[in-house]
């Protein structure tokens, strides 16, 4: 089966063309790829797609009252409006600085959640 | 009179295939009926009976797709209120804070009255008096020998002692009829004749190569111009709030978002009138409701006009924009018709302002623009400035004109209940003829309570609020020396600081939602709309006010700008110690000096 | 009223004034930063999504992150900083300047960056009758309320342009619990990045309905709906295609001009092709000693070349205060075939910098284009692309060989060839 996808990881957005098979869904090729990177994007996006996480959590005492937060690394993308929806309930303390821990281990996937800046 | 109505009807009746009928009462009001299937049948037929001799005016009460222009009493809200109890109570109430209810307000104010004025909307000038081009009439685009073109041309004259006494912006700088080829050629003649008549001052025709000199940006040469140089430029939104500040320092009181749903009349006497909030009691009531004023004559039982909402849109260019700024008046083809259609000028913020057109509709709430209005506006204004696109356009808006059939103003004392005194129907001119009403309702205040008696210190000056951008640098230094919010600028399109806008928020007549604040301080009317500044107005008038952001409105009270919260939100301290941390080391080594070069 | 003096005045802190500042320091010269807010890195500390920085850092940061790579460095250097201090007016090369603390300050630079950034199109821009309630608002403005205040602009959100603020807008509004009913985009093409489409979407299910506008804004008091209506190849509605959708925000994201109130205060020329001044290439204005960096130039799609630009608006500066800015009469650069909008409009043959980019926006997509740029016959530099679209900013760069190549006689020409 051939799937179309397009790269995110550079601004140039390269159009991927992915071979799977047709019974397991397994990958097998990859086309259009301008970059090394696109190929190991599509394997992750056929496999188990995952995407960053930023969103801002709720801060006390800094001239802001909401503090910009990202997750270490990307995060399975299921999991991405659940892990939002866990940093509404987060409030921090002013001064935080940038790649401060925000939450550990966010919705059990092992990733952390870090400040994005300092206030 | 009775034969020609029928003639006339039984025509309308027949050509639009509708059933029309007309009654006519011993007041000599006709009263039409029936179903049309177009409402511009019955805006034509309602203006016609209108000529017929004799008759006093005219009630629409056609019908068209199931609305009407006819006054349905509001039994629920009517009874609400009466539930709420005592408002307030006054000897004056004044139903409206438009600029005519806010100058009868004011000029009422010198006397031992107790004056209530109540307006529905959250804020004054919510009608006519906001959406309008802001002139100042010279008086001679109006049929002479009607009301309207007597206190035109009064009103007009009065105009200087209202900017000098209450500090809003004025500028008297006269406007041009012109004519460029023999399809035209009489309209700067007939502005003259209309003007002779109505007895304007100073009119005169002058070169066209004088003309020229006088607007840089006009290029194309007239044939003939008439120059009436005593039309002025104001806004009309600036003129009511100044007034109605006015009014507040000398005692009256301002109810906002105070409807009023019923009058109270016992045996022909006025007792008060009912609102959304409650009762207020008084012995005399002024009917100065814009285009709801037939209603609210309706309400005390003395309706003898039907107010048919006129709709107008106007607008209005980025101040770069060349073009005239002064009016031109020339080849439009409404002058002095019913409907004053507008032409092109700049406001006297600078911005130059095209329209308003003029379109019957049936709601008189409908403040919307749609593409056929701009098509007229964009077309009058190619007649001068034939390069600008919809695109230049930075804000467009419709207003609504409070005309009766008559196409003339109605002022005067009820003749069937007593302490009622109209002052309806007022359109164009009425921007530039409300000094002279103000004037002439006092007149029949007088008549319908006796000789007043004057207050010993009653202040006529209302001082301008702080506009930081026009002060020079030194007096912006010196204010925020003495006040550092006017030293934190909100408004960067129009260099307005938090200052002002926390000066607005706390004048006499408050200004809590965005387009109050918009309206007296420009803030978001710039070329970003309020992207930027937007936010952080909203959080002053948080502030000041103690409302949550939610509850902070744009305009009317379901108009929030933002609907809650996503997250909890902590306010920060105050960091803004650190600012300047470099400024005094670095000055001291650059050598810097206190004193400016 | 204090008067200043400082070799190099920057206005504004965003991505192009950290960046501009930074490098003037590290050249030697004092430098003030002006900041009309009380936080750093502009536009930057509300665009919380990631994707920031690649060229630059090898990394995809989100907009803070970028920010603070600059903001640390400028802690640290000698760059002296103006907060919460707004520019009123620049006449004849002094700033009129006024902040709460130190009310009106007079600086006398020996020259100025501006760098402004740009500003969002409105509704007054595109052509939307209808009534004015609240809940209508440019995505930057949503961004801002949603991000940095934490304020929820509406509940039901149709987005009116896919310009990449929209799209990112889209997906952050449907993580904090807003339905977005759709993105709407007049032209046949999608006006931001394919990847966030993908990512902004797509991933989300939010639908994309192109050659289709609003018309209409509902609503008397706070917005009620918006009527949609497909349009033809000449942007033209189509009779019977119209439907109402009914929503509390209409999000616009329209494009974006560079804003320029205060460069026309101080009298430089704007280039109507760019909406920007008109520019050398060491960023110079036409006013000796105006510079202009970032967004304020032209608005560029990638931070990246932002701090590029403004790097080379601060050399410029250095150059211009050292006596080593060029002396000849410049060369006009010229727009070619499907070149909207470009990058430096002229060109000094006597420019004695190092290599040196040329940025340009094409009108339409192409595919197997060529970028060139010609003097007469003869092709100064050329780079094939597979494909260039208006979203994407094209960058041309020269070495100072190709630059050899450029002879003190025609206008250069930038044009798309097939």
């Amino acid at each position: 089966m051939e799937r179309r996808l397009i790269c995110i990881n550079c601004p140039r957005g390269c159009e991927l063309i992915v071979e799977t098979d047709d019974t397991s869904g397994a990958f097998i090729s990859v086309e259009g790829s301008a970059c090394i990177r696109g190929s190991s994007f599509a394997l992750a996006e056929i496999n188990r797609p995952e995407r960053m996480m930023t969103s801002v959590v709720s801060i006390k005492g800094a001239k802001n009252c909401m503090l910009p937060v990202i997750s270490r690394r990307p995060l399975p993308k299921a999991k991405i409006v659940e892990a939002v929806r866990a940093m509404r309930a987060i409030t921090v303390d002013a001064p935080v600085h940038e790649g401060d821990i925000i939450a550990r281990d966010i919705v059990g996937t092992g990733v952390d959640v870090i400040a994005a800046r300092s206030l | 009179m009775v034969k020609r109505l029928q003639k006339l009807v039984a025509k309308f009746s027949e050509a639009s295939s509708c059933s029309i009928s007309a009654t006519v009462r011993e007041d000599q009001v006709v009263v039409l009926e029936g179903e049309v299937l177009d409402w511009t049948t019955a805006d034509e037929l309602a203006h016609r009976v209108a000529k017929i001799r004799d008759v006093r005016n005219v009630i629409n009460h056609l019908s068209c797709g199931g609305r009407s222009l006819a006054y349905i009493p509001n039994k629920e809200a009517i009874a609400k209120g009466r539930s709420l109890g005592v408002l307030d109570e006054a000897d004056v109430i004044i139903v409206g804070a438009g600029v005519i209810g806010s100058g009868i307000a004011r000029e009422l104010s010198k006397y031992k009255l107790d004056i209530v004025v109540l307006e529905k909307g959250d804020d004054v000038s919510q009608g006519a008096s906001k959406a309008n081009n802001g002139m100042i009439h010279p008086g001679n685009a109006v049929m002479p020998r009607t009301l309207k073109a007597k206190l035109n041309v009064e009103g007009n004259a009065m105009y200087g002692d209202w900017a000098k006494e209450l500090h809003f912006e004025f500028k008297r700088l006269g406007t041009f009829a012109l004519s460029y080829d023999k399809h035209d050629f009489y309209i700067p003649w007939l502005v003259w004749i209309a003007g002779r008549l109505n007895k304007v001052p100073e009119m005169r025709f002058i070169s066209p190569d004088n003309f020229l000199e006088m607007e840089k940006d006009m290029h194309t040469k007239p044939r003939r111009v008439l120059y009436s140089p005593t039309a002025a430029y104001v806004d009309g939104y600036e003129v009511t709030i100044a007034l109605a500040e006015n009014a507040v320092m000398n005692g009256a009181r301002f109810h906002l978002s105070s409807e009023v749903v019923d009058v109270d009349v016992e045996d022909g006497i006025v007792k008060g009138v009912v609102t959304n909030r409650g009762l207020v009691k008084g012995r005399l009531v002024i009917n100065a409701a814009g285009i709801f004023a037939d209603e609210i004559a309706a309400m005390a039982g003395d309706q003898f006009y039907t107010l048919h909402p006129r709709k107008g849109a106007i607008a209005i260019f980025d101040k770069e924009m060349k073009g005239p700024t002064r009016a031109l008046n020339g080849k439009l083809p409404t002058t002095l018709r019913n409907t004053k259609g507008g032409g092109v000028h700049r406001t006297v913020s600078g911005n130059p302002l095209w329209g308003p057109n003029a379109v019957e509709i049936l709601d008189k709430t409908d403040h919307s623009v749609q593409p056929e209005d701009l098509d007229y506006v964009m077309g009058s204004g190619a007649i001068v400035r034939a390069d600008m696109k919809r695109s230049d356009i930075i804000a467009c808006f419709a207003g609504i004109r409070a005309a009766d059939y008559k196409e003339d103003f109605i002022i005067e004392r009820s003749r069937v209940v007593q302490g009622f005194i109209h002052v309806a129907g007022i359109q164009s001119p009425g921007l530039a003829a409300a000094p002279a009403i103000a004037k002439m309702v006092e007149g029949l205040v007088k008549e319908e309570l006796g000789e007043l008696s004057r207050k010993d210190d009653w202040n006529p000056i209302r001082e301008k609020p702080v506009v930081f951008s026009r002060l020079s640098p030194k007096e912006q230094d010196r204010l925020v020396s003495e006040n550092p919010s006017y030293g934190h600028i909100v408004c960067r399109c129009e260099t307005i600081s938090e200052g002002e806008i926390v000066d607005a928020i706390n004048r006499p007549i408050p200004a809590v939602t965005f387009d109050a604040i918009k309206r007296r301080v420009r803030a978001t009317m710039g070329r970003c709309q309020g992207g930027f500044c937007g936010p952080r107005i909203l959080e002053i008038i948080a502030r000041e006010t103690g409302l949550r952001p939610e509850e902070v409105k744009k305009q009317g009270p379901n108009s929030s700008i933002v609907v809650g919260t996503i997250r909890e939100r902590y306010e920060g301290i105050d960091c803004r110690k650190t600012e300047a941390r470099f400024v005094s080391s670095m000055a001291q080594e650059m050598g810097e000096s206190d004193e400016s070069p | 009223m204090r008067v200043l003096k400082t070799d190099i005045a920057i206005i504004g802190a965003g991505p192009a004034g950290l960046a501009a500042a930074l490098e003037a320091s590290r050249l030697g010269k004092s430098v003030t930063l002006i900041e009309r807010s009380d936080d750093l890195g502009g536009i930057l500390q509300q665009c919380i999504h990631d994707g920031f920085g690649l060229i630059r850092f090898k990394k995809q940061l989100s907009g803070p992150q970028y920010a603070e790579r600059f903001i640390e460095e400028l802690k640290v250097s000698d760059v002296s900083l103006l907060l919460d201090t707004t520019v009123l007016s620049i006449e004849d090369k002094v700033i009129f300047a006024v902040s709460p603390k130190e009310g009106v300050l007079t600086i006398h630079p020996g020259a100025i960056v501006l760098a402004m950034g740009c500003r969002e199109r409105t509704r007054s821009q595109v052509e939307i009758y209808g009534t004015r309630p609240s809940g209508v608002m440019t995505a930057g403005t949503v961004q801002r309320y949603i991000n940095l205040e934490g304020y929820l602009p509406g509940r039901r959100a149709v987005i009116l342009g896919s310009g990449d603020i929209g799209l990112i807008m889209a997906r952050r509004m449907h993580l904090e619990g807003i339905e977005v009913l759709g993105v709407y985009e007049v032209m046949p093409e999608v006006g931001g990045l394919a990847r966030n489409v993908y990512q902004c979407l797509i991933d989300y299910d939010i639908p994309l309905h192109l050659s289709t506008t609003v018309t209409e804004i509902f609503g008397r008091e706070r917005l009620e709906g918006v009527r949609v209506v497909k349009v033809d190849e000449d942007r033209r509605p189509i009779e019977g295609t119209e439907g109402i959708v009914a929503c509390d925000l209409l999000v616009l994201s329209v494009g974006l001009i560079p804003e320029n109130e205060l460069s026309r205060k101080a009298g430089v020329c704007i280039s109507p092709v760019t909406k920007g001044p008109v520019l050398d290439e060491s960023m110079m204005t036409t006013v000796p000693g105006i510079f202009a960096a970032g967004n304020v130039a032209i608005v560029f799609d990638l931070v990246d070349y932002v701090s590029d630009s403004a790097e080379a608006a601060a050399r410029g500066a250095v150059r211009y205060l050292d006596g080593q800015a060029p002396a000849t009469a410049p060369l006009d650069v010229i727009a070619g075939n499907n070149v909207a909008s470009f990058l430096p409009s002229r060109y000094h043959v006597d420019y004695v910098g190092e290599e040196l980019s040329f940025f340009l926006r094409v009108k339409k997509m192409q595919s197997n284009a060529r970028v060139v740029l010609k003097q007469g016959d003869t092709i100064i530099k050329s780079k094939k692309q597979q494909v260039v679209r208006p979203a994407e900013m094209v960058a041309l760069k020269l070495t100072q060989k190709d630059l050899a190549l450029i002879e003190a006689s025609s206008p250069l020409v930038l044009h798309i060839e097939a």
